[in-house]
């Protein structure tokens, strides 16, 4: 088991692979083998919970994967074409329990980027990033502003000359 | 409350990849910090474009009454939406990387650099400022005003983000041989050392590759060193060859005179070597 310490002080005792979901604790533990007690001063509880509840999730997956792979060779049943199709299915809960976890409002979906980001796990930044982006897709620059609380900083005759640059984009 | 004006620049790049060109200029209008993060990317989105949107820049006619390009954008959004672009007017598109045109025109000796997008235009040496070869029959290759002198064009890198250090590469004249420049000169320079009848040249982290029909030269931009390599022999019926990047590989693609095409994928570790490539398959 593996101690993460919150920003704010609280503890997260976890195993070592879901911890290892995270490309710069793997580091850690592989420069020295005998850490148990990692502080991350960039990520609140909060935060942390959720981000550990995915490396959780996807840890259980891919072991549950393995598993039955092993079974499947150990006890010699079944075509080869039924791991397989058990992969499909799970990959496709899996996509199914992501899109379900990556509904949270706009401020828990930033935290989670940046965490994503700082402890460098590339499948919730992916999902996060992708998540950001499929809010801005289709949105008109107001749109954006609005959803995302972004204060319109240009002044007016800046606003002018970006209009004249780009032609199409205000059609 | 999270502060989305402020995102660190690394996660802007992932959400952008993600985006398509139409939200994308959207979204470099949102505020400074976005605009800021915009304007240095976008420009170099061409070369990698995230989601293959098709955009389509079409010259819009013959040279007598070009009214300039047109900018076809079919994305979702914009579809069947046509910009002209009037900096383009009577000029020949002689190639285009990183997101900028290189434009010479079909009236006079100007050269430019245009990028479509930000309707940022460059000048760059006028194609008098060749130096003038002879050609085979030992006239001098002059460009003559209408004629197509510069055949292909290229950039080193994105002039928006660095003005210095872009250097453009040009096939020119008839005798199809190599010149280059740096934004701000005065005049192109010939290079040396390569044959002539260049068919194509392309540009790929730190270095320039251009081919003939027979071989294969490496120039390093910096000492204008060049590294020649010939085809492997029993490849004679070449009539084009074509250079290719794809997925971090240098492709020599060779069209023969039946129209059957050969690949070589060029080995860059030292000394270079182009092998015969047997898993590319052309559907």
């Amino acid at each position: 088991m593996i101690t993460l310490t919150s920003s704010d002080g609280v503890q997260f005792d976890v195993r070592e692979a879901v911890a290892k979901e995270s490309q710069i604790i793997r580091d850690m533990i592989q420069d020295d083998c005998v850490i148990t007690n990692i502080p991350l001063a960039n990520v609140n509880h909060k935060i942390l919970s959720i981000v550990l509840e995915y490396c959780q999730m996807h840890v259980d997956k891919t072991e549950m994967e393995v598993n039955a792979s092993k079974h499947q060779t150990t006890t010699g049943e079944g075509s080869s074409s039924v791991p397989v199709a058990l992969k499909v299915s799970s990959n496709k809960n899996l996509n199914d329990w992501d899109k379900e976890f990556i509904n949270v409002d706009l401020d828990t979906l930033y935290d989670l980027i940046l965490a994503a980001n700082y402890l460098n796990i590339s499948g919730l930044l992916n999902l996060t990033t992708q998540a950001a982006a499929d809010i801005i897709k289709g949105k008109t620059t107001e749109e954006i502003r609005a959803t995302f609380n972004i204060k319109n900083d240009f002044t007016p005759e800046e606003e002018a000359a970006i209009r004249k640059e780009n032609p199409w984009a205000f059609e | 409350m999270s502060d989305w004006a402020d995102l660190p620049e690394d996660i802007f790049d992932e959400i952008i990849k993600r985006i398509c060109y139409v939200d994308f200029s959207t979204y470099g209008k949102v505020c400074k910090s976005w605009r800021f993060m915009y304007i240095n990317r976008f420009c170099c989105l061409p070369r990698n474009i995230p989601f293959g949107i098709p955009i389509l820049l079409l010259n819009a006619g013959k040279s007598d009454s070009n009214p300039g390009l047109f900018v076809k954008m079919s994305a979702e959004v914009a579809s069947d939406k046509i910009f002209i672009m009037p900096e383009a007017a009577n000029k020949w598109v002689c190639g285009s990387s990183w997101g900028w045109i290189v434009l010479a025109s079909t009236d006079n000796m100007e050269v430019i650099l245009l990028n479509p997008f930000t309707r940022r235009v460059i000048r760059l040496p006028s194609a008098d400022t060749f130096t003038i070869r002879l050609t085979y029959i030992g006239e001098p290759d002059v460009p003559l005003k209408g004629s197509r002198y510069i055949r292909k064009a290229i950039l080193s890198m994105n002039p928006a983000i660095s003005e210095q250090d872009c250097i453009i590469m040009a096939i020119v004249g008839q005798m199809r041989q190599l010149s280059y420049c740096r934004i701000g000169d005065k005049k192109w320079t010939h290079i040396d050392g390569c044959l002539p009848e260049l068919c194509d040249v392309i540009y790929n982290k730190g270095k320039f590759y251009a081919c003939t029909k027979h071989s294969v030269y490496i120039i390093d931009p910096n000492s204008t060193e060049i590294f020649a390599l010939g085809l492997p022999t029993g490849y004679y019926d070449i009539s084009m060859n074509y250079l290719v990047m794809l997925s971090e590989r240098l492709l020599l693609v060779c069209r023969t005179h039946n129209y059957e095409f050969k690949v070589f994928s060029l080995n860059k570790c030292n000394p270079y070597a182009l092998c015969h490539d047997l898993q590319l398959i052309f559907l």
